[in-house]
């Protein structure tokens, strides 16, 4: 029994903090526009970097500030891995924000936080593509801006494959810990020729 | 040769200027109340400006109401108010991660920026 113990061990790598989705969800892709300079960005400038991948907006009252600064306090406990983690930040109200409110925005969180902005066609097959529920109602009879969004975040690895789903940075009791532990171990661990694969699907 | 090194300075000091300021709210002991209001606290209060807009003047369809030119001691009491776990909710978690120099530093620095006409 002793010795069975650790064997298992062995054959099995330990559970992520967050939702494991490698081989369940589609691989990163994605063009948009960078804020605030406005250039034309695509998946194939994210490779070799860890991805993380948010839909929200600027004038969010609650949720996106939460959810980017616990995310900026775990990436401060990575330290220089950090460099190698870019979070991006999908607006899903393009007409509030341009690419210069959203480039302000994004650097009130610091260097490894990307705002960035489609088109209203762009935005809906990104969000189809992720399951990602969002939908915007400009003012009118009675009530103001209201946008709904989902909060979760996607990780993809080094080759774009989808590795993590983290349910949600705003809640009471956001595990900035196990994300941190997570990136970690998503920065030293090189994606297999499996993983290379899904991200081709 | 001096135009390339000339170049070569100013976008040194671009980098530096840029850098320093995300340096300074974890390394320094000071407290800075334009940092926090600007990128947070070492302890993850979310920047203020983000909901309270760059000026703290508030943003349009925001419900966090303009900040500039109040009186300290009104906002530090609203602060102090919040940390002790009352009020509105998000402004308790904010709140919640200052400490008390720094909750006053950022009062002081919100209160000294010009409000609107
Ligand atoms: C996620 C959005 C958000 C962020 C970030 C935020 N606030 Fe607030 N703040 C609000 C909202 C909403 C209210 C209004 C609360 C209420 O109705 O009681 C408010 C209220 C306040 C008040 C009370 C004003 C009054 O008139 O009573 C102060 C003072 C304040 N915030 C300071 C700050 C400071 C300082 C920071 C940064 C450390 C900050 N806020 C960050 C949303 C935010």
């Amino acid at each position: 029994m002793a010795l069975a113990a650790p064997l298992v061990a062995c054959d099995q790598a330990p559970p992520w903090h967050d939702i494991d989705v490698s081989g369940t969800s589609p691989s990163l892709s994605f063009t948009l526009r960078r804020a605030p300079d406005g250039k034309l960005v695509t998946q194939a400038d994210m490779r070799g970097k860890i991805v993380m991948l948010y839909f929200g907006y600027t004038f969010c009252p609650d949720v996106c500030p939460l959810t980017l600064q616990n995310v900026n306090q775990a990436l401060t406990r990575l330290g220089p891995a950090a460099s190698e983690i870019r979070f991006l930040f999908v607006t899903v109200d393009p007409n509030r924000d341009s690419l210069n409110v959203l480039g302000q925005y994004m650097s009130l969180f610091g260097p490894n936080f990307v705002g960035l902005r489609g088109t209203p066609d762009q935005l809906a097959r990104l969000a189809q593509r992720y399951r990602v529920a969002y939908s915007v109602t400009p003012p009118g009879n009675g009530h103001g801006y209201e946008v709904i969004h989902s909060a979760v975040i996607y990780v993809f690895d080094q080759s774009g494959a989808a590795k993590l789903l983290v349910p949600s940075m705003a809640s009471q009791t956001p595990d900035i810990d196990g994300l941190a532990e997570d990136l970690q171990r998503l920065t030293r661990s090189h994606p297999t020729w499996l993983g290379k694969l899904e991200a081709l699907v | 040769m001096n135009r390339r090194l000339t170049l070569l300075t100013t976008v040194l000091c671009l980098a530096l200027a840029v850098a320093v300021p995300f340096n300074a709210a974890t390394a320094s002991d000071d407290v800075s109340g334009q940092n926090i209001y600007m990128h947070g606290s070492p302890e993850g209060a979310a920047p203020c400006a983000a909901c309270h807009g760059l000026q703290a003047r508030g943003r349009p369809g925001m419900e966090a109401p303009a900040l500039a030119g109040r009186p300290v001691a009104l906002l530090e009491e609203r602060l102090t108010f919040f940390a002790s776990g009352k009020g509105n909710a998000i402004m308790r978690i904010i709140a919640g991660k200052l400490t008390a120099r720094e909750r006053s530093a950022v009062a002081r620095y919100v209160s000294g920026l010009p409000a609107a006409e």
